[in-house]
């Protein structure tokens, strides 16, 4: 992986966008994609996007989403404990003792979310995975008066968990899901841009909103670009950590490569294409069944506006929704060499379409 | 609040709505569903959209059995442990008829273990003889409301049935006058909607979004309050009847619209309440409008209502009319060509 790229891919990852508040990621984004794009826009709710060879043919829409899960304040206690609600699917019972951010009109307020000393529940039995709303942050404020002083009901929290290098190979961080879908999305359109004169369709890399609270912004998305097709980059669930069921789940392993999903929003003609480039590209792809546990972007954006052919392209990732989310940089990396080379092997005035 | 208007069934309602607005819009339109749109100052810039649904949730008629009972399923989410001995109207070609759902004596129950009742568990009793005779009075598809007219509990707190969302409806076409009586200060397009079939999935918004085309847009909806026994705040937020509009964070919530709401409601010494966007994905039309046609900043403002898809939902009036004077306020407020943008 190129210095700049890895760089990049780091402070995306220390950023924090929940869902609903994803200006200081996007301002990233573009601020990398402003050197390679023809142009860059953002719109009302702030999707970004990065136009490469804008009177090229076919439209290619790379999609990657931006925002993150997170909590969101609720409730301020009287004894100044702060209650919380989810952003997106987050799981309870990975919550206690975590030290959150909480991003505040007036900046980060650190936070803790208690856990119970076992000491004091011994003898009550095996104990129950908790519900978001029997837990609260504690930023130490004496009171609700204190604590009002300095957070209020709507502020979005993030874990402090940041990105870190297991091994050469193998990265750890809280939502890598979805900013590797993000980086490879405006990687493919610089690698593309290197080759613009090999270049056909006009590119449009997408940062996308508000995914993790049902895809809106790929709805918004797809509607401004009016696509001929769509790649979406996204996290997908590696299955070869202890305690997940390969018959249940199918089989895909960190380090094998990128993957690509057969059926419903994925499109075959699209398939097509990633099996040939893959295979120019001497790029290894594993296969999975479409989702039948989770949506992504393209199940917004494969259905809208009459139809847009889209395929989604997974890199393998361990431990989904949680702040140990793992990853191969080899895998993200080939996800984005792929994606450039189907960018770059459609030709002018391709259609993509299901042979009757 | 007296009209019957059950989620596709709303003509009746959208009459009394037409009627009103047809006094100070410059054009009312209905579309092929039958929402309705009143446009205010239509060549302003930009267009504003208020939206609230005239639609409230009901019974419909299923099955008559060979004894004459009426079975029912639900229009939108009616919970079963409110109906047995409802009274009803099922309201049929040749007009309304009234009806009551059964409920066994306790003294028949004393002994059962309790269960959760099913809607299939009730029926409607009509006085029919049998089958045939409740047959030529009722069809199956009539839809049913529940009987509970408005009333006040006291000056300022009203109860009625599905104030969900008539209050909304009503302080789209409010908040609709209050801005023509001020008509020269108005730079953008207000464009009112009592729209139809939000309890069945938010459909109604759908279509006017599509047809109007917003720039931006407020929902009023009413609130789940949390000031009544049973409810923890500390999962639920804080929403107290009476204590003014509740304004949300987070989602559909354009953060800009929210700022604007917060100044406007300054300005006019407006108490407001708020609180962390509603985790239900298609909990109001607002989810409908912001992801639509490439995406239309959007704000929510709730009425804090109490015992919300009950015959008694409750709510206080200052609360509802502050709310319409908040809107009309914001739309007063908005600059010629404004736009509504999250700053990257």
């Amino acid at each position: 992986m190129r210095k700049q790229s890895f760089d990049f891919l780091k402070q995306l990852l220390s950023c924090p966008t929940p869902s609903g508040h994803e200006a200081p990621g996007q301002k990233i984004w573009c601020q990398y994609a402003r050197q390679f794009a023809d142009k860059v826009t953002t719109d009302s709710y702030g999707n970004a996007i990065a136009v490469l060879n804008p009177k090229g043919s076919p439209k290619i829409m790379l999609d990657g989403h931006i925002d993150e899960i997170g909590l969101m304040i609720k409730h301020i206690n009287d004894n100044g404990f702060l209650s919380f609600q989810t952003i997106g699917g987050v799981d309870a019972s990975l919550l206690r003792g975590k030290r959150v951010n909480i991003h505040t009109a007036k900046g980060v307020v650190r936070g803790v979310i208690g856990a119970i000393a076992p000491h004091l529940t011994r003898g009550e039995g095996e104990p129950k995975p908790p519900k978001i709303h029997d837990m609260t942050i504690d930023i130490g404020a004496k009171d609700a008066k204190a604590a009002r002083k300095r957070v209020a009901v709507g502020d979005p929290i993030t874990f402090v968990d940041d990105f870190e290098m297991l091994t050469d190979d193998l990265a750890v961080a809280r939502a890598l899901d979805n900013r590797v879908g993000t980086w490879a999305a405006i990687e493919a359109l610089r690698m593309a841009a290197e080759k613009r004169d090999d270049l056909h369709c006009a590119v449009y890399a997408c940062s996308s909103i508000q995914e993790e609270v049902g895809s809106r912004g790929a709805s918004m998305n797809v509607f401004n670009v009016r696509p001929d097709a769509a790649f979406v980059l996204e996290v997908t669930h590696a299955t070869d950590s202890p305690g997940i069921n390969a018959a249940q789940h199918g089989q895909v392993k960190l380090g094998e490569g990128p993957t690509i999903s057969i059926g419903r929003e994925n499109h075959p003609a699209l398939l097509a294409r990633l099996r040939d480039a893959a295979k120019a590209r001497k790029i290894k792809l594993q296969t999975e069944a479409f989702s039948a546990s989770g949506g992504t972007d393209a199940m917004a954006i494969y259905s809208a506006v009459g139809g847009v052919p889209s395929a989604v392209i997974g890199v393998p990732t361990r431990y989904m929704h949680s702040t140990v989310e793992m990853i191969s940089l080899r895998d993200l990396q080939a996800a984005a060499d792929l994606l450039t080379e189907a960018c770059l092997t459609i030709k002018a005035g391709d259609t993509f379409r299901m042979k009757i | 609040m007296n009209a019957p208007t059950p989620s596709s069934f709303e003509t009746a309602g959208q009459r009394v709505w037409c009627d009103y607005v047809r006094c100070f819009a410059d054009r009312v339109t209905t579309d092929s569903y039958g929402n309705v749109a009143a446009v205010l100052n239509p060549s302003g810039r930009p267009v504003v959209l208020l939206d609230g649904h005239i639609d409230e949730i009901g019974l419909m008629v299923k099955y008559i059995n060979d004894k004459g009972f009426i079975y029912f399923q639900a229009i939108g989410l009616v919970s079963p442990k409110i109906l047995p001995a409802q009274r009803v109207q099922i309201h049929t070609a040749k007009g309304p008829i009234l009806g009551v759902i059964g409920a066994i004596p306790p003294h028949q129950t004393m002994d059962d273990e309790k269960k959760d009742l099913a809607l299939h568990d009730l029926a409607i009793d009509i006085g029919a003889a049998d089958g045939k005779a409740a047959a030529r009075r009722v069809s199956v598809g009539d839809p049913i409301t529940l009987i509970s007219q408005f009333a006040m509990l006291s000056e300022d707190v009203a109860v009625a049935r599905a104030f969900d969302d008539r209050a909304g409806a009503w302080a789209a076409a409010e908040a609709l006058r209050l801005v023509a009586a001020r008509r020269r200060e108005l730079h953008c397009c207000v464009v009112a909607c009592s729209t139809v079939q939000e309890e069945y999935g938010i459909r109604g918004a759908m279509m006017n979004v599509f047809n109007i085309r917003p720039d931006a847009a407020v929902v009023i909806e009413t609130g789940i309050a949390t000031d009544s026994p049973g409810l923890d705040q500390s999962r639920w937020g804080r929403m107290a009847v009476g204590d003014g509009p509740v304004i949300m964070i987070g989602r559909e919530n354009h953060p800009a619209l929210v700022r604007r709401l917060r100044k406007v409601a300054k300005g006019r010494k407006i108490k407001l309440q708020e609180n962390a966007f509603f985790f239900q994905q298609d909990g109001t039309n607002a989810s409908a409008i912001y992801p639509a046609v490439g995406g239309v900043p959007t704000a929510l403002v709730s009425v804090c209502t109490r015992y919300i898809h009950s015959p008694v939902e409750v709510l206080s009036i200052k609360d509802l009319r502050q709310t319409a004077e908040l809107i009309a306020a914001v739309c007063l407020d908005i600059k010629k060509d404004e736009a509504f943008r999250v700053e990257v």
